[in-house]
């Protein structure tokens, strides 16, 4: 994972043969709510191999924190 | 070419043109403000006044210093009046004779503010500028047989000197409706005239000299944006040309159950699963939705809902799942979002939208205590891969400088499909506003 931050706009690239995720968005299996038994579908996490970083992350620490990279295809 | 370029409520009433078969206006650009270059022109509404005849208009004087008649109509040399004027720095209204029956000076008008004065709106019998009631209407108006003129006095059938103006908007009642409602506009050769929003009719300037403008920030539509939403819609074609005999019913049911929405409205503070699972629906009529908190779940599985007119979301706190599995959606006009805290799978699986507005001011009401990347604030539009470039900008540019703000940083999620559409300069600008308001985009 590469933080380019001179360009416009600033760039959080995954490394090749990889992508991004949110590190707390992680796949739910398709289930029904149980207040209001409602199904509740399955969630698929959201991958990019490129990322637009809002302000706040400057350093390649602060996307860690925030973001995880996986090979593709080994997704868990 | 010259691109026409529509706003919030026309999705519906062009469609009402076209259904009757009539042509809208060439409108190219709104306009905030229009205002005299000189002392001829002026607009003649055609309207003659009566007794239960108001009006009302939002203007700012640029100065108001002489004895200028705004809007209005004089029958003769004696006190059959109908006008609302400036002069020397205060505003005063006319029911036949400002000398006898009307409240003479009344409102200081300044020239650095804008003015909203009224004379019998709706048949109120109050005048009203700026919220503040002045002596009420007690007399009967006179019998006037001319036209009220706009920006000079009808004197007569003469047009009397020209008001110094910017006029916003101008509404004519009749008893409790609306009869005109004009609003400035250029017309697709860049003409400044007004646009009567209920004739959908243009009126141009009865007088000689011209006209100055500014044009509205925020111009929202193109006539192809348009055109192909109405062509959606299929009134446009002559069903015959494809074997048909008629208009598919279903447009006709769809047009009908909206008029029904609309004619059994009930506001509410809550909307959730309003018409959840309602595959009957397919254009949301405009209702007030001013009072709503929570539209959670709104249109949840409208699976045949194709348009949703602007709707008031001012006060809406709850977006989850509003427009959840509304697949066939195309068009969705702005939504504020200034109170907004949770944006969870708002558009899911909204795969067909294609024009939207942008959630006015999201994030505003982000607390600076909730995490980085939350799930509730997250907008996520990466279901809906067919929204044009436009549009994403629209959803960029109207995110919140959350960052400003203190918040943690938050997720707009448009997908790779619209990402790889933001290649124009103003793409390229949008998402770098989008990054130093402290959203991460991907």
């Amino acid at each position: 994972m590469v933080l380019i931050n001179h360009t416009q706009p600033r760039l959080l690239l995954a490394d090749e043969g990889k992508h991004i995720r949110d590190i707390n968005d992680v796949y739910v299996p398709e289930h029904e709510d149980e207040e209001t038994h409602e199904i509740i579908p399955e969630h698929i996490p959201y991958y990019a191999t490129v990322i637009f970083p809002g302000v706040q992350i400057q350093t390649l620490e602060q996307a860690e924190e925030l973001y995880v990279e996986e090979v593709v295809g080994e997704e868990n | 070419m010259a691109m026409k370029l529509y706003e919030e409520n026309d999705v519906q009433n062009i469609a009402n043109a076209i259904r009757a078969k009539q042509t809208p206006p060439l409108i190219s650009k709104w306009l905030e403000y229009i205002e005299p270059a000189g002392e001829e022109p002026y607009f003649n509404t055609g309207y003659i006044p009566t007794d239960t005849t108001g009006i009302k208009l939002e203007v700012k004087y640029n100065e108001t210093i002489n004895d200028r008649v705004s809007v209005g109509v004089r029958e003769n040399q004696g006190n059959t009046r109908f006008f609302i004027a400036v002069s020397g720095g205060y505003g005063y209204w006319g029911w036949n004779s400002f000398t006898s029956t009307n409240p003479g000076y009344g409102p200081a008008i300044d020239t650095t503010s804008k003015h909203i004065i009224s004379m019998n709106y709706l048949n109120n019998r109050k005048h009203i500028c700026d919220n503040t009631e002045y002596p009420p209407i007690t007399a009967t108006l006179s019998k006037i047989t001319r036209p009220i003129f706009i920006f000079r006095f009808n004197r007569s059938g003469n047009p009397g000197s020209c008001a110094d103006m910017k006029l916003y908007s101008l509404e004519i009642t009749e008893g409790n409706s609306v009869v005109k409602k004009f609003v400035p506009v250029l017309d697709t050769n860049n003409i400044p005239c007004l646009y009567e929003e209920i004739s959908k009719v243009l009126y141009y300037n009865a007088g000689g000299g011209s006209f100055n403008y500014k044009e509205k920030e925020t111009q929202r539509y193109t006539v192809s944006q348009m055109a192909s939403a109405i062509n959606s819609i299929g009134n446009t074609r002559d069903w015959s040309e494809i074997g048909y005999t008629s208009e598919p019913a279903f447009i006709q049911a769809g047009i009908d159950y909206a008029k029904e929405i609309q004619q059994n409205w009930v506001t509410s503070t809550d909307y959730s699963y309003k018409f959840s699972g309602d595959s009957e629906l397919i254009f949301m009529p405009m209702v007030d939705t001013s009072d709503g908190t929570n539209f959670s779940a709104m249109f949840n599985y409208c699976d045949n809902l194709e348009i949703v007119p602007q709707l008031n979301t001012l006060n809406g706190t709850n977006f989850w799942r509003m427009f959840y599995k509304c697949s066939a959606l195309r068009i969705i006009l702005q939504l504020d979002a200034s109170n907004v805290i949770n944006f969870s799978d708002t558009f899911r699986d909204c795969s067909n939208l294609k024009i939207f507005n942008g959630f006015k001011n999201a994030g505003m009401n982000f607390s600076t205590s909730k995490s980085a990347d939350s799930s509730d604030y997250e907008i996520r539009l990466s279901y809906s891969s067919r929204l044009t470039e436009e549009s994403l900008i629209n959803v960029l540019t109207n995110l919140y400088d959350i960052a400003t703000k203190g918040c943690n940083v938050q997720k707009c999620t448009l997908g790779s499909a619209n990402i790889a559409k933001l290649t124009s300069q103003a793409g390229q600008a949008a998402l770098t506003q989008a990054q130093n308001y402290g959203w991460t985009i991907s």
